[in-house]
């Protein structure tokens, strides 16, 4: 039985220095998101649970676990890889389907607790209220899972929720996403929608289920690929026998949206790390919530380090470009771009038109990317620093750049159109077949002389002031 | 540019942003995030007049 809290425990044992353990009292009115703002400034990313979140003095039973996809270190740990290879990786994973294996609800943790109808209360959970704008508590390590009503497969996604009443959650369908054309199928039958949220699981169920698969493919089959094995699944409360929830997570939310009904939802600060408006938007009414006894909620820091999307992201793209271009040697999606709009991609420049054959391919793996930039093998995608040196200086304006105008992309950018936008390639490689100028380079035997390495190791290093800029 | 309209809430005039959808559906209304007030966006006129407004195309079904 694969979980969150199994994960937590095992990685535990294994990093111990990488689960820190909050024993204060915290708020999850900002406090949570200040903490974690300033980890991040100090470029450290440990799995955070916090044992005692409260709100308007009231203590909930629940801890919060957040940062679990935050280190790229830990997601290739999780796909035992090393973090220059984890879209490869990914990939690779994502080949492997199973089918979910169904489960008796006396043999899912997640039923340990079962509250119907007007037991059910969202206000029990520690969910934060992350930054200023935001109109109260927010699900952001959810996953929707619906059903298609042609083919009842289900569909699994990470949506925000705005938890604004014990049993309502208003939902931003993202425009474009599958979930909110499965709405739409529905809306267009006059008929409600049966949907849950579900809300912390196994870090790798998470990244399986993140993946941009074709429409009609399910999550569910995804997730038991990464996990090596059948997810496991097990029917719902309130929803039907063939409303199928996962078996081992933390927390079920069930529920009905309304049809042809909206209602106003944020602003929320997003993975932009810009608020996004607040939009007319469907909820939920809640039927049931299960959870397991002692339950940690899962929250996913929007708009700081958080790589789910973007391992994802690197995934796909690493599929879509090796297709065309076999030579493709890695790609990353760096948080820079938000972990989603800018795709590096490093290649061996072996035929002519490869380079702007894999951004065409970059460009167009995920609506999501906007910018994709292509570099030769010389170059460290992973160091920004020799990523702007190659824009510098092998990129040119007038024949190295792709446009294309009037593009489906993403809605919450705020340099978007609604939903379309402009997506950009650059090629930064150097000409093909062509002499280039040579990078600097120091022979090696001055660089690593006996003299050399002496004067290195008697100058004052603490004393000398660092850069800041 | 982007589709963003700030909204002065009529109630603690605090203000905050929303989509143009706000403008063009019937019967829609806004809440403020800050004192939860309700309230359609012609109860705040100073909305009406931001730049970007009125060149909403509503998609149907899909909440946008």
């Amino acid at each position: 039985m694969e979980g969150l809290r199994s994960f937590i425990e095992a990685y535990e044992r294994s990093c111990p220095g990488d689960v820190v353990h909050i024993k204060e009292k915290i708020d999850a009115r900002y406090e949570i998101t200040a903490l974690i703002q300033e980890i991040e400034r100090a470029n450290k990313f440990p799995i955070l649970v916090f044992d005692r979140v409260c709100s308007n003095g009231r203590k909930f039973d629940f801890k919060l676990a957040t940062l679990i996809h935050s280190s790229r270190k830990r997601i290739a740990f999780l796909l035992n890889t090393s973090p220059q290879q984890i879209g490869n990786a990914y990939n690779e994973r994502l080949q492997k389907r199973f089918p979910p294996e169904v489960v008796p609800k006396k043999a899912a943790p997640v039923k340990q607790v079962v509250r119907r109808g007007a037991e059910a209360d969202l206000t029990a959970f520690p969910a934060p209220i992350h930054h200023e704008m935001d109109p109260g508590p927010y699900i952001t390590g959810g996953f929707l899972t619906c059903y298609d009503p042609d083919t009842g497969i289900e569909n699994s996604a990470i949506h925000r929720g705005w938890i604004k009443e014990k049993d309502e959650v208003r939902v931003y369908l993202t425009p474009a996403t599958h979930n909110a054309i499965i709405l739409a199928k529905h809306e267009q039958r006059g008929q409600d929608m049966r949907a849950a949220f579900w809300i912390g699981h196994h870090p790798l169920v998470v990244l399986g289920c993140e993946a941009a698969i074709p429409f009609g493919d399910s999550h569910y089959a995804t997730a038991g690929g990464f996990l090596g094995k059948p997810l496991r699944v097990t029917p719902s409360e309130t929803l039907g026998e063939d409303f199928l929830v996962p078996a081992d997570a933390e927390v079920v939310i069930e529920g009905i949206v309304p049809h042809g009904q909206r209602r106003p939802e944020g602003p929320f600060g997003e993975y932009t790390r810009y608020s996004g408006p607040q939009k007319w938007n469907p909820f939920i009414k809640v039927t049931a919530v299960t959870h397991r006894k002692d339950a940690y909620w899962e929250s996913v820091p929007v708009g700081h380090a958080h790589w789910v999307s973007s391992v994802a992201r690197e995934g796909m793209a690493f599929e879509a470009i090796r297709r065309v271009v076999p030579t493709v040697r890695s790609v990353y999606v760096p948080m820079s771009g938000c972990g989603v709009f800018h795709l590096y991609i490093q290649i061996q420049n072996a035929v002519e038109g490869s380079a702007r054959t894999a951004l065409v391919a970059g460009l167009l793996s995920h609506y999501l990317v906007k910018h994709a930039f292509v570099f030769d093998e010389d170059v460290d995608i992973f160091d920004e620093r020799e990523v702007l040196h190659a824009l510098a200086t092998r990129f040119r304006g007038d024949k190295d750049l792709i446009v294309i105008p009037g593009i489906t992309g993403p809605a919450l950018d705020p340099s978007a159109e609604g939903i379309l936008t402009t997506k950009v390639g650059f090629d930064c490689t150097k000409p093909f077949g062509e002499p280039f100028a040579r990078t600097l380079s120091i022979p090696d035997e001055v660089r690593k002389s006996p003299k050399l390495q002496e004067i290195l190791g008697s100058l004052p290093w603490k004393e000398m002031p660092e850069e800041s800029g | 540019m982007a589709q963003v309209i700030y909204v002065p809430c009529p109630e603690c005039r605090r203000q905050f942003y929303v989509g143009p959808e706000f403008f063009s559906i019937p019967d829609s209304y806004c809440h403020c995030p800050y004192c939860g007030k309700e309230f359609s966006v012609c109860e705040s006129p100073e909305a009406s007049r931001s730049p970007g407004v009125g060149t909403y195309k509503k998609r149907p079904g899909t909440g946008a």
